[in-house]
């Protein structure tokens, strides 16, 4: 029994694995990049081996090797799966080309991206990868990774690149952390119950090391809390109601017996949080939209918790929120992505007339359009009334519309947009 | 009487402006059927990104007498057929003697009152590459054509797709026009090849009943 001879075989084994994936049919460039730079990578952890002796340094190195397989092996699987003809490949360049502009990358700086599908519900996890932190790693669950309607969501994770990129200038943590203490000091007997060692002035608890310690744990999970309520906003103010639309087919009603996790304000509240920023931006709330929703259970926290859990979204409803919806529309227009108007309203029904005649889009200024028309159209019982055999397909043959038309903008977008006719 | 392609030309425009709720469509229209090819009497057509090819070794025969359940027919469909995606930039090697299905870049849509054939294009026949056996386009068509590739020749042959791949003619469909604008029947509103859904008609069950082992007993 050998740790070094056990490390080297598993990182062995891992390359070979990175080989065989590498002769899959790649739809686009970018998986197949991923796996050249994990390749680079596993060789590099395979040479930190080489002329190691058995000490305390060659134990560590082992221990980081095997970090890295625990690390990176899910990813493996993440682009072996974006191979799979199950996604909707007419999806990728569009988005990128979106992620890119919403970015505000320029020409030389390209974004990686990666759509593939996920054997569990919860979509578009994120992950931080360290070996290719510049790539974006989209996965729709399984079962609905052939479905364009419910690309918006892949906005929420765009959300977390445009927030990653807005933390240096916007003090998000700051920002938050005033708001958990303005909480606490409107709630200051409550608050004494759960910690009656604090002494301190309510009005100094921010600058009262032991006070706002006792705080911390609200901040952080307010602080998670307002990123993912940034990444909703950020979908919502891109694709407008059809990120409603997404959200509610995705999430609604809720999941039983699920639990709530603590980085995400409850189902209702977060719908709430949408509906209040639709409402800055212009989109249209879909008729008895919150009651789609409900609740999902409290987590089991100590009163302690969950006092602290009730402060991170008291402050995050009541004093994050509309910062966040108005830093979002500044960043969005300053990113050329201008507000709702009529003209966006004509654009989709020009599109939705379109779809009524079992035609794709063309000519759209943005995808927002189509997805926002194709789910008009979805949501339309009356569609396609004399058509039996098109309305019992109408989720297949909606998508294949759609993503013709996703099609057709890119290559309106690589081509000018010149129609010959 | 087929129409040139100046012609069609002028009513994919004159459908664009009256906004008519019968059009004539072709997305994305990248030819310029009225320059150049605008003295043609056909219209260019490109290859798609989807490919379905047969898995042969999985398959024992075509069977027209197969259950006419849809459910049952799409799962076999799924378990003789492999659907394959070739990006814009790839190439797909149709070798001697081999049948794939293609698709057209082009989603069209034609009108009742129009009817067409696709056809391939001479510079491909020649080099052995057969595109379409069943060529007909009915008045009230939608969507994009699958196309049977075959390469009848002794070489490979490279395709891509976004090339012009094969010619749609039109012409003028007389006599009384279906009463929906689109044609519900199958191969309808898809933009992936299918294979066909074969099923016996009513003439050949009465075959079967007459002179299958049933009617011996």
């Amino acid at each position: 029994m050998d740790i070094l001879h056990y490390t080297r075989q598993r990182l062995q084994g891992i390359l070979d694995e990175v080989s065989c994936l590498a002769e899959s049919d790649f739809p686009y460039p970018d998986p197949r990049e991923a796996l050249n730079i994990l390749r680079g990578f596993f060789e590099n952890g395979l040479k930190s081996l080489s002329g190691a002796q058995a000490d305390d340094a060659a134990r560590e190195a082992c221990a980081i090797c095997l970090r890295d397989i625990f690390l990176h092996l899910p990813l493996l699987g993440f682009i072996s799966r974006s191979t799979d003809v199950r996604n909707s490949f007419e999806m990728v360049r569009p988005f990128t080309r979106l992620a890119g502009s919403t970015l505000k990358l320029d020409g030389s700086d390209y974004l990686r991206l990666i759509l593939s599908s996920e054997w569990e519900y919860s979509p578009f996890v994120y992950i931080h990868v360290p070996a290719i932190p510049c790539y974006m790693l989209i996965g729709l669950p399984a079962s609905e990774s052939s479905n364009p309607l419910l690309l918006p969501l892949a906005g929420h994770e765009l959300g977390h690149r445009v927030y990653e990129k807005l933390q240096p200038s916007t003090d998000f943590e700051t920002l938050v952390a005033h708001a958990v203490v303005s909480a606490a000091q409107a709630r200051w007997g409550e608050y004494k119950t759960h910690f009656p060692d604090v002494d301190c002035d309510p009005a100094r608890l921010f600058e009262d090391s032991a006070g706002y310690e006792t705080l911390e744990l609200a901040v952080e999970w307010a602080l998670r809390q307002a990123e993912e309520t940034f990444c909703d906003f950020l979908a919502l103010r891109i694709f407008g109601q059809s990120l409603l639309y997404a959200t509610a087919y995705l999430l609604s009603p809720r999941i039983a017996e699920a639990e709530r996790p603590v980085y995400y304000p409850n189902i209702v509240a977060r719908i709430d949080n949408l509906m209040r920023a639709s409402e800055q931006y212009g989109v249209q709330i879909p008729t008895a939209y919150r009651n789609m929703f409900s609740d999902l259970i409290e987590p089991n926290l100590s009163p302690t918790q969950g006092f602290l859990l009730s402060l991170a979204d008291e402050a995050v409803k009541d004093k994050v929120v509309p910062d966040l919806i108005n830093i979002v529309d500044e960043y969005a227009s300053d990113a050329g992505l201008p507000k709702r108007s009529h003209a966006d309203e004509e654009e989709e029904r020009r599109i939705r007339s379109r779809f009524d005649k079992v035609a794709p889009a063309e000519d759209c200024s943005s995808i927002a359009h189509i997805l926002n028309a194709a789910w008009g159209a979805y949501e339309d019982e009356s569609m396609w009334q004399h058509y039996s055999k098109l309305r019992s397909n109408k989720r297949r043959v909606l998508s294949d519309l759609i993503l013709k038309s996703l099609e057709v903008f890119e290559i309106e977008q690589v081509t000018g947009g010149e129609h010959p006719q | 009487m087929i129409l040139k392609a100046e012609m069609v030309a002028r009513i994919l425009k004159r459908d664009r402006k009256s906004g008519t709720d019968d059009p004539l469509l072709i997305t994305p229209l990248t030819s310029d059927i009225e320059g150049e090819a605008g003295g043609a009497a056909s219209i260019d057509l490109r290859l798609g990104t989807w490919f379905l090819t047969f898995r042969e070794a999985r398959m024992p025969s075509f069977n027209v007498n197969e259950s006419e359940d849809s459910t049952s027919k799409d799962s076999r469909q799924l378990q003789f057929t492999q659907i394959r995606y070739v990006p814009y930039a790839g190439q797909y090697f149709l070798h001697p003697k081999s049948f794939a299905l293609g698709i057209t870049l082009e989603w069209l849509r034609i009108p009742r009152y129009l009817a067409g054939y696709v056809i391939g294009k001479s510079s491909w026949g020649r080099r052995g590459l057969v595109i379409a056996t069943a060529a007909g386009v009915h008045p009230g068509f939608s969507g994009c054509l699958t196309l049977e590739l075959y390469n009848v020749g002794l070489v490979p042959i490279e395709i891509r797709p976004g090339m012009p791949i094969c010619q749609l003619f039109l012409h003028t469909a007389k006599g009384v026009p279906c009463s929906h604008k689109v044609d519900t029947t199958q191969f309808q509103a898809q933009r992936k090849p299918m294979p066909s859904k074969i099923a016996p008609d009513e003439f050949v069950k009465a075959l079967q009943r007459a002179y299958g082992p049933e009617a011996y007993h």
